[in-house]
């Protein structure tokens, strides 16, 4: 066997010991979203929104955190949430959490790259999402 | 000369991590078992949710598995640091950006890759900026116009990617080394041993 055989193989054993650990974790994942997805009401969104753009941007940036699958589902949602009225300040802080901030998947991130980096990752995406939200419409209002 | 104590010490740390995965991976069959008798419904509703997800989610970890083994195979500490370390800076922050952009499936699967570049020498700041770039969806655009309109949708995506920067300057300060053996824009020197 070449040298180069001898290297595909040992990455190929390497990267499938990686991989395999992973999947216990995506699987333990996709277990919880799936259960949570069918316990949270579809209308749970909206009750949670008091028309007050400062606080529901706040509010926003918290479920967006806390939420989770797929983007589309924000967009989704936020869609439903703007014909219903609320801002489009705390929609768009929704919109940026739900892809910025992982509440749920904190425990996975810790476990590959530290506690320090997930809190401080998560924390400054969660600001960041606020300030940036309120940075956007700004622009879209001077547009 | 390699540390003997801290590579047992790794090792220890490793199979305790993989103890706990697979003890959570119980924890969450139990769980499903517990609502199949409390609450057939939702057990049916929440078995075919998370069957769709793993049906729509399964090529994306193909394509993982496959960057995982190129990365293995192909980037060595000297090219990794070439394009992600502190010296190359505008260039690694476009590369990330456009990865993190064109990158799909929960940011999750992609850890194991990010950690495995981290090793290599990806920077904090790199893999925050990869992360929060991941928040641009050209895939779903369409939609994204369809509810909030076009302006929105182009100041929405170009003010996201001008703000990773930053985000990414923040953690990066705040974090400067995560990970023993592998300081931020630097490969590291340690055991390339897998940590899971």
């Amino acid at each position: 066997m070449s040298d180069s055989e001898n290297k595909s193989i040992k990455a190929l054993k390497k990267t499938w010991r990686q991989f395999s650990s992973a999947l216990y974790i995506i699987f333990i994942i996709f277990s919880v979203v799936a259960l949570l997805q069918n316990l949270i009401p579809h209308n749970f969104y909206s009750s949670l929104f008091i028309n007050n753009p400062v606080v529901d941007s706040f509010t926003g940036a918290l479920l967006g955190s806390i939420s989770f699958g797929n983007p589309i589902g924000s967009y989704l949602i936020g869609g439903e949430l703007v014909k219903e009225g609320i801002s489009i300040v705390a929609i768009t802080a929704f919109l940026l959490a739900w892809v910025t901030v992982g509440i749920i998947q904190l425990p996975v991130e810790i476990h590959y790259f530290g506690k320090k980096f997930a809190f401080v990752r998560n924390t400054v995406s969660f600001f960041a999402s606020i300030v940036l939200a309120i940075l956007i419409n700004l622009i879209i209002h001077l547009w | 000369m390699v540390d003997n104590n801290n590579i047992s010490s790794e090792r220890n740390k490793k199979r305790g991590k993989g103890k706990v995965s697979t003890l959570l991976s119980l924890l969450m069959i139990f769980v499903y078992a517990v609502i199949y008798f409390a609450d057939n419904k939702l057990f049916i509703e929440s078995a075919n949710t998370l069957w769709k997800m793993i049906l729509q989610f399964a090529p994306y970890l193909f394509l993982i598995f496959l960057l995982m083994f190129l990365s293995e195979l192909l980037i060595t500490p000297e090219k990794a640091k070439k394009i992600f370390g502190n010296k190359s800076g505008i260039k690694a922050l476009a590369v990330t950006s456009v990865v993190g952009i064109l990158s799909v499936g929960p940011v999750y699967v992609w850890f194991p890759l990010l950690h495995d570049l981290k090793r290599h020498g990806i920077t904090n700041k790199l893999i925050t900026v990869f992360m929060y770039n991941r928040a641009v969806k050209l895939q779903i655009f369409p939609v994204m116009v369809f509810y909030f309109g076009l302006k929105f949708t182009i100041v929405f995506t170009i003010m996201l990617i001008i703000f990773s920067f930053f985000v990414g300057e923040i953690v990066g300060r705040l974090t400067p080394e995560e990970i023993k053996g592998a300081k931020p824009g630097q490969a590291s020197t340690n055991t390339k041993e897998n940590n899971f």
